[in-house]
């Protein structure tokens, strides 16, 4: 039988910690100086995770799994930013809108965006407050799962090379074949 | 011997090429990038002005140390393309020591210490760009030959 590890656990760990040390203001802040790294990371978490768990019962890890490892990883990612956004919100009480509208205000203050971009960012932050807020979670969850579809999976894929393991060798004989004889 | 993987099939070939493809333009988009572009990148960088260099006139759509990691990986993916025979799988304590110039850089103002200027931090960075695009290479050369096939199988099909 080809005993193998649960992705679930694995992924749960590292989309979960991607979406923690991105969602939390503080962390997250100091965390974006590093790129794309939650993202990534949380891949490579996931695919560590289920490598370790694979190693424990002699089990494969392919750099296909890793990669699927880190797809799931994003599933997981994407429900821990929704809930995580949300407790953050409820903490400093503030909305999403509000949110968004401070996020709008630092671009502006870099000066880094074409007035084209403020225009658009201004129209949003108008639809974000006409919107209920159940509409904004939800378009929230989508962008968070598009993007770690593709970044958790990157980082699962690259987890998958750095520590992939093959199946132990059996020295068991083989099995005889139905009809051989 | 380290393990290897053989870039003589006509896939494998292929598949590196679409990575390449991908990894640069991913990695040239942020020079001079539209307003939507600029908006994107948004998601995944800081984009803060003082932070990021300025090519062609323009600030770029990431800070110096994503262009680092973006350029480093983009140029171990085309690198991984054009390899004539093999691919070099290292050990996974080369692609944690590519990371550790990057961290060390990223912990400096944690610790109170002076920080690198912009140019500096661009290249701090290639190292572990780099490695995250071999190994990511590597991923894709690997699904695509077969992710059945065992490492010294490779070997063997690599030296014969």
């Amino acid at each position: 039988m080809d005993n193998k590890p649960s992705m679930i656990k694995a992924a749960a760990i590292g989309g979960l910690a991607a979406a923690v040390l991105g969602g939390i203001p503080l962390v997250g802040d100091c965390l974006t100086m590093l790129c794309c790294s939650p993202l990534i990371g949380g891949g490579l978490l996931a695919a560590f995770m289920y490598s370790r768990e694979a190693g424990r019962i002699g089990s494969a890890f392919t750099v296909g799994t890793g990669a699927l490892v880190g797809l799931f990883a994003a599933v997981f990612y994407a429900l821990g930013s929704a809930v995580v956004g949300l407790i953050v919100r409820m903490a400093l009480g503030v909305s999403v809108a509000e949110q968004f509208e401070t996020a709008r205000e630092q671009m502006e203050q870099q000066g880094n965006m074409p007035p084209e971009a403020m225009e658009f960012m201004d129209k949003a932050s108008g639809f974000l407050t006409e919107s209920g807020e159940a509409v904004i979670i939800i378009m929230g969850f989508g962008f968070a799962l598009l993007l770690g579809a593709v970044f958790c999976t990157i980082g699962g894929l690259i987890g998958g090379a750095v520590f992939k393991k093959d199946a132990p060798v059996s020295d068991a004989p083989a099995p005889p074949q139905m009809g051989a004889e | 011997m380290p393990p290897r993987i053989p870039t003589h099939s006509r896939l494998v070939r292929w598949a590196l090429l679409v990575a390449t493809a991908g990894t640069a333009l991913f990695a040239l988009l942020p020079v001079t990038p539209p307003w939507q572009v600029r908006l994107l990148y948004a998601s995944v960088c800081h984009q803060k002005a003082e932070r990021t260099l300025t090519l062609l006139g323009e600030p770029m759509a990431v800070c110096s140390r994503c262009a680092g990691l973006y350029f480093g990986a983009a140029v171990a993916v085309f690198l991984a393309a054009w390899m004539p025979r093999v691919l070099w799988w290292p050990h996974r304590f080369w692609f944690f020591a590519a990371l550790l110039p990057t961290a060390i850089d990223a912990t400096l103002p944690w610790l109170g210490l002076p920080q690198l200027t912009l140019v500096p931090r661009h290249f701090v960075a290639w190292p572990a760009g780099f490695a995250a695009g071999w190994f990511f290479a590597l991923g894709i050369a690997f699904l695509v030959t077969n992710s059945k096939v065992t490492l010294e199988k490779s070997v063997e099909v690599g030296d014969g």
